[in-house]
């Protein structure tokens, strides 16, 4: 989890601040800002744990201990410049949409950072996997991938319970038998007999 | 003539029913892969690599992965044509033209001339890739520590530059990919780097965790964050149009074709790699020097033609670095070497001698997967479109299915895949806030290369900085890295096209 760790704090801090309210187009985005503060942050911490190592070996240029000042200095200037640049003015990183909407090309039109953002399914999701994983080997693999198929394509948006069953079973089965009976590829039986 | 014979005998190999039978799942999973914006090849090597590490022989996965990428870029231009939504960036150029030809109900046009050009150039370039491959072979042998360590960099820091709209969001992407293949036990010494003495992490974080968990876990939560904002289901336009491609289509794709390739080889197999510059170069040169000037943003057929040509070409032109150098260009290729080093099969100079058996059948089944790419993507084009309406939900249900159980089966640690997982919601972010994937995966492939060149060639020096700068060609590898920094500065040809279109790249710029 090493720089897994830092980063998902953007996560809840904004959750808490935008969330549903603004409707109106928001003139800057506050998110670059935070996530430029977070690598700057997480940089320097990582540039200190890199100094940290080096101790009081002597610093040679092959020692192993160079290429992570280097890299870990690199972060801490690259970040640096982002978040210098979202504090001067973010909309020179990301323009606001034009409005200019190409008759019906709706598909083309994706988000940016100026766009809402629902932090609740994607929050979900990220739940629904976790607690996948940790299930996967006390409950087996065959029962805890049907129940997060179900969740995860009802967090997604299905309404459609008894095609997600099937697909749910039929997936968790067919993938079960087809990777240790034909590949030969332990996974966790869990508490069927199988 | 030796590679003739080494040739004939890899298509030997290819045409035996087990291997052509790898080459047709290859194709098909390649292409379905490919139908489905937001997916790449990247992703659905990696996932299929626990499967193949328990193949008897390597050859058949690597005709199967050959397979997958010439399918997913074929089954990425019908998804631009007809949805506007190119998979990957490489695509977004044709998706530009094709789909405005779809729209004026010539989309069997379209298609059939993305389908031709790509099989004509992905030809070609084959036959580029036989040529060239084992000569460059030869030379590469005479390439020192320092030069390697020059050409890391110069492919690092041209994709980081020319891949992506924001060089600092570049950069910022490689130093997290660089600290990512820090992690874990220093090659050399032995020394831990970045492990909080967690057993987990002295091993390293695999390329195939970041890539499940920057593509599969990363793009599902992306879509998780704005269901509300995607129409309910995707429409594809239907293949319309009579007939595939009239006289006058045949005429004005083939020199399209021809231009597309020679850009793209060239391109693709430069230490500098991707598809999506030559494309866009391609792009831009059939626009000028098109009679029908006109047309263009209006469905003009050259501007499907050619870009699908340097596309595809670009591919077998990627090998070229991956195959002869050890030097992946881009994220599938990167995976493919992770694929190769699973096999301990070491790409470099040597491979063409050692592994010659695996080698040349690779390559002979780039001849075959193209042939059967023709075949299978237009006469069933109809189940292509059927792909594209998949639920939203149980598909990206199922991608976390398969992503879980894909690093699950790799490492066999429930705290991989949670590494993963955490990987994924950086993966986010990074979409989010339009930080490019590519250089992270470079970053985390080549930076241990580097890193290893580096110390290997001061080894030899007794530490003396002045071997980065006395050997000609490593000085040239280097300026010409400088080079790459700058010239997205210089013409402003492809920030131009890209402003059009840029929006999309972030979706798929996994290759």
């Amino acid at each position: 989890m090493a720089d897994a760790t830092p980063e998902p704090g953007p996560g809840p801090s904004t959750a808490d601040e935008p969330g549903p309210a603004p409707a109106r187009p928001a003139p800057t985005p506050i998110g670059p800002r935070i996530v430029g503060g977070v690598l700057l942050l997480t940089g320097l911490y990582l540039l200190w744990e890199a100094w940290k190592a080096v101790g009081d070996e002597e610093l040679t240029i092959i020692s192993p201990r160079i290429a992570p000042l280097i890299v870990t200095g690199m972060w801490v200037l690259f970040a640096a410049i982002y978040f210098v640049r979202q504090l001067v003015n973010p909309t020179l990183d990301y323009p606001a949409p034009e409005p200019s909407d190409e008759d019906e090309d709706e598909h083309a039109a994706t988000d940016t950072v100026h766009d809402p953002i629902d932090w609740k399914t994607p929050t979900l999701v990220a739940v629904l996997l976790v607690a996948y994983v940790s299930l996967l080997e006390p409950a087996g693999f065959v029962l805890s991938t049907a129940a997060f198929y179900l969740g995860a394509s009802r967090v997604l948006g299905s309404r459609k319970w008894i095609r997600d069953i099937i697909v749910a079973v039929v997936l968790a089965f067919g993938v079960y038998l087809a990777f240790t009976r034909l590949l030969d590829i332990v996974l966790p039986e869990g508490v069927l007999p199988l | 003539m030796s590679f003739l014979s080494d040739l004939l005998s890899g298509f030997g190999t290819v045409l035996s029913p087990e291997n052509l039978l790898y080459a047709a799942i290859g194709v098909t999973v390649g292409t379905f892969v490919g139908v489905l914006p937001g997916i790449g090849p990247a992703l659905t090597i990696a996932l299929l690599l626990p499967i193949t590490f328990s193949l008897d022989s390597p050859t058949g996965a690597f005709i199967m992965f050959a397979g997958i990428y010439y399918g997913a870029m074929y089954g990425g231009s019908t998804t631009s044509i007809l949805l506007n939504t190119p998979g990957e960036s490489a695509s977004v150029a044709s998706a530009i033209e094709g789909h405005q030809m779809a729209r004026r109900g010539r989309a069997k046009a379209a298609l059939a001339t993305a389908a031709i050009g790509s099989f004509i150039a992905g030809t070609i370039s084959t036959i580029g890739l036989t040529l060239f491959a084992e000569p460059v072979a030869s030379l590469a042998v005479t390439f020192r520590a320092s030069d390697y360590f020059a050409l890391a960099v110069l492919a690092m820091v041209s994709v980081t530059a020319l891949v992506g709209r924001s060089l600092i969001r570049g950069l910022m992407s490689l130093s997290l990919g660089l600290f990512i293949g820090l992690i874990g036990l220093d090659q050399l010494t032995g020394q831990a780097r970045f492990t909080w003495s967690s057993m987990e992490l002295f091993e390293g974080i695999d390329i195939v965790i970041v890539i499940v968990g920057l593509f599969a876990v990363g793009e599902t939560l992306h879509i998780a964050a704005r269901l509300g904002r995607l129409p309910e289901t995707v429409a594809p336009l239907g293949p319309t149009g009579k007939g595939w491609m009239s006289r006058q289509d045949w005429s004005r794709s083939w020199r399209p074709w021809l231009r597309g390739t020679a850009v793209g080889f060239p391109f693709g197999a430069l230490p500098a790699g991707g598809a999506d510059i030559p494309t866009f170069l391609s792009y831009t040169y059939e626009k000028h020097r098109s009679k029908h000037k006109a047309e263009f943003g209006k469905g003009a057929i050259e501007g499907v033609a050619g870009p699908e040509a340097a596309n595809n070409a670009a591919f077998s032109g990627v090998l070229i670095p991956l195959l002869t150098l050890g030097i992946p260009t881009s994220a599938t290729a990167a995976v493919m070497l992770a694929s190769f080093q699973g096999f301990n099969i070491q790409p470099g100079p040597q491979l063409f001698e050692e592994s010659s058996t695996i080698v040349w059948p690779l390559i002979a089944s780039l001849y075959i997967g193209n042939l059967m790419l023709l075949v299978l993507n237009l006469p069933l084009i109809r189940i292509w479109i059927k792909v594209l309406k998949i639920p939203r939900p149980s598909l990206y249900a199922g991608i976390l299915v398969f992503a879980t159980l894909g690093v699950y089966a790799v490492s066999g640690s429930v705290v991989q895949v949670l590494i993963a997982y955490g990987i994924g919601v950086l993966g986010f972010f990074m979409r989010r806030y339009e930080f490019p994937i590519a250089p992270v995966i470079l970053g985390v492939i080549l930076g241990p290369m580097m890193e290893l060149q580096f110390r290997r060639a001061l080894t030899v020096s007794n530490g003396d900085l002045s071997v980065f700068y006395t050997r000609p060609l490593t000085v040239a590898l280097l300026a010409l890295a400088v080079v790459a920094i700058l010239l997205p500065y210089l013409p402003r040809i492809i920030a131009k096209l890209r402003g059009r279109s840029a929006r999309r790249l972030a979706f798929g710029e996994d290759d």
